[in-house]
């Protein structure tokens, strides 16, 4: 995909950061000598090759080099700590580390004991070389992501599923070769790859930043002259918070897309009058699917709380407890079939049975060949057809855009030895989406400043609890399972 | 309050609140906290509290792109120009 955009445009501008450019010709040039350092170091096709760059040119090139190499990317989330770092490394049983010193240094303690470490400063601008040949069902990339249950789970990803949700992206986007795409998520983050993908594909300009401070992403984006923003709802409050986004519209700026969880409707109705000129594209997905439906801009002042209809090659099912298909306006599980759907979890053969299915209204007869994601959403279909999110059939948070394991949080208090009791739960945020809250009792020396403390250095800023509170006993429920709703109302009552 | 008080406080918070390790030789005052990734977006928001309620001090709006705004020791100019007396 890289290679082709460069050989025809070699001279178009790939990725743009504060500090520079880098063209299509010198990003292939780049990721080859990636693939070619890759290869000495003996990384062989199938190997997994773990990235833990800052997002920018170099993780770009590091991306395609580990395909160049015949080898599996898995890129590591920037904000994460050791413990994560810890636990992706091994489960993906990653051969090499694609990292740079200063990024290693920065963390409380060594990660990666056993596996080696390659930093790209190291590697030479350019080199020649062939890039191994793969085909479709090849596994491409692990996506690690929460999981209802336990530690995080390693979504796994063919070349096929590659090209067929960058193709269907840039075809309902429009995307073209002069377009000039934001990227201000990061590439460890389906959607944020998403748009380094649209971008190989098409030949059009990622433009990169990384400041938090939305006057300054206001700025670049004006500067730079973007005209496709993709961005997640935290960080739509935040730039409707600038008046240099709110007061004038940005007259490069041709479309707004967003994922990641809702938009409210207020914020919606704020945006179009903020930025006229954009059309605003809500979309809803998930990483085992990438991407299951969009709302078109006609639709978006209509319906601002639907997530709309399936992506071209894609059909979604609402499906009732027992399988069928639900009547329109009737509340069922998401179930999403097509080309995007993952191979299913990494080295993980329970949890792939349980999402990965067979489709169950294919014809008798129908070899059972196809797998659907049965996305654990419940949703509901309007007469139209388009689709509305009505909530999750399990615990899991969704804060800043990101997915959260209550129990991945709960595993990490437990392993502080300050407690003997832990339920995790959300409140509503009108920033975050939802906040993470933690409800503990205090083991008899414990200490509430030493568990705090504890969660700061272990968990990364996305998943900790933006309140811990200290109770004498946690209710249970019959099963004998913390009932973390009931202690949220219970807590709440108590304080009056 | 003078400048270096202001500067010691923010770095004390920055360190703690965004687990800055002491193995992390490139952090310092001057170093570029948004650019450099130290502070992520939820990150400006608590900062901009801890100014607030730290030196009684409201960072204005046009100041949030400034180079100073971007440093520690920046911020310290900022906002010791600006502590209520």
């Amino acid at each position: 995909m890289l290679l082709r955009t460069a050989a025809s445009d070699p001279a178009r501008a790939a990725v743009v950061e504060r500090d520079g450019s880098v063209d299509y010709g010198r990003l292939a040039a780049r990721s080859l000598a990636i693939a070619a350092a890759l290869r000495d170091a003996g990384v062989l096709p199938g190997d997994r090759v773990a990235v833990l760059l800052r997002r920018g040119a170099d993780a770009a090139a590091a991306f395609f080099g580990i395909l160049a190499a015949g080898a599996v990317v898995v890129t590591v989330n920037e904000t994460l700590r050791p413990r994560q770092i810890d636990h992706i490394l091994d489960h993906s049983g990653a051969s090499a580390l694609l990292s740079t010193a200063e990024f290693l240094d920065r963390l409380p303690r060594e990660v990666g004991a056993r596996t080696r470490k390659l930093d790209v400063a190291d590697v030479p601008e350019a080199a020649d070389g062939e890039p191994c040949p793969r085909i479709g069902p090849d596994v491409a990339q692990i996506i690690y992501t929460s999981g209802s249950t336990g530690l995080p789970k390693g979504v796994t990803i063919s070349h096929a599923n590659v090209w067929a949700g960058m193709t269907a992206v840039t075809a309902y986007l429009g995307i073209r070769p002069t377009d000039r795409i934001a990227s201000l998520l990061p590439f460890s983050f389906d959607y944020g790859l998403n748009q380094l993908l649209c971008c190989a594909g098409t030949g059009a300009a990622l433009i990169v930043e990384h400041s938090p401070v939305p006057q300054r992403i206001v700025q670049s984006l004006r500067e730079q002259e973007v005209t496709v923003l993709p961005a997640v709802p935290p960080l739509w409050l935040q730039l409707l918070g600038t008046e240099a986004f709110r007061q004038e519209p940005l007259p490069s700026l041709r479309l707004l897309t967003n994922t990641g969880g809702r938009i409210p409707s207020e914020a919606v109705r704020k945006l179009r009058t903020a930025q006229p000129q954009a059309a605003l594209v809500l979309m809803y997905g998930l990483t085992e699917a990438f991407r299951s439906c969009y709302l078109t801009p006609e639709r978006a002042d209509r319906k601002p709380t639907s997530v709309g209809q399936a992506i071209p090659g894609a059909e979604l099912l609402v499906l009732r407890d027992d399988l069928t298909p639900c009547e329109p306006g009737e509340r069922g599980e998401l179930v999403h079939r097509g080309p995007t759907v993952a191979l299913g979890y990494w080295n993980d053969p329970d949890a792939t049975a349980r999402v990965f299915r067979p489709n169950p209204l294919r014809a008798p007869g129908t070899p059972e060949a196809e797998r659907v994601v049965f996305s654990g959403d419940r949703v509901y279909r309007d007469e139209e057809g388009d689709l509305f999110f009505v909530g999750r059939e399990d615990h899991l948070i969704k804060t800043l855009g990101y997915r959260v394991s209550p129990d991945e949080v709960a595993d990490v208090l437990y392993a502080s030895g300050e407690i003997v009791e832990a339920a995790v739960t959300s409140e509503p945020d009108e920033v975050r989406g939802a906040r993470i809250v933690a409800y503990v009792v205090l083991h008899e020396r414990g200490d509430l400043d030493r568990l705090r403390r504890f969660a700061a250095q272990e968990l990364p800023r996305y998943m900790q609890p933006g309140r811990i509170e200290p109770l004498e006993a946690l209710p249970r429920t019959t099963s004998g399972k913390h009932d973390a709703a009931t202690i949220a109302r219970g807590v709440a009552g108590g304080h009056g | 309050m003078d400048t270096g008080e202001v500067e010691a406080r923010t770095e004390a918070f920055v360190r703690e609140q965004f687990n800055v390790s002491s193995r992390d030789g490139r952090f310092g005052t001057t170093v570029d906290l948004f650019e450099a990734g130290y502070v992520d977006s939820i990150g400006l928001v608590e900062l901009l509290e801890f100014i607030r309620d730290e030196f009684g001090v409201e960072i204005p709006e046009e100041k949030l792109l400034s180079e100073e705004f971007a440093t520690i020791e920046g911020i310290a100019r900022l906002v010791s120009g600006r502590v209520p007396r």
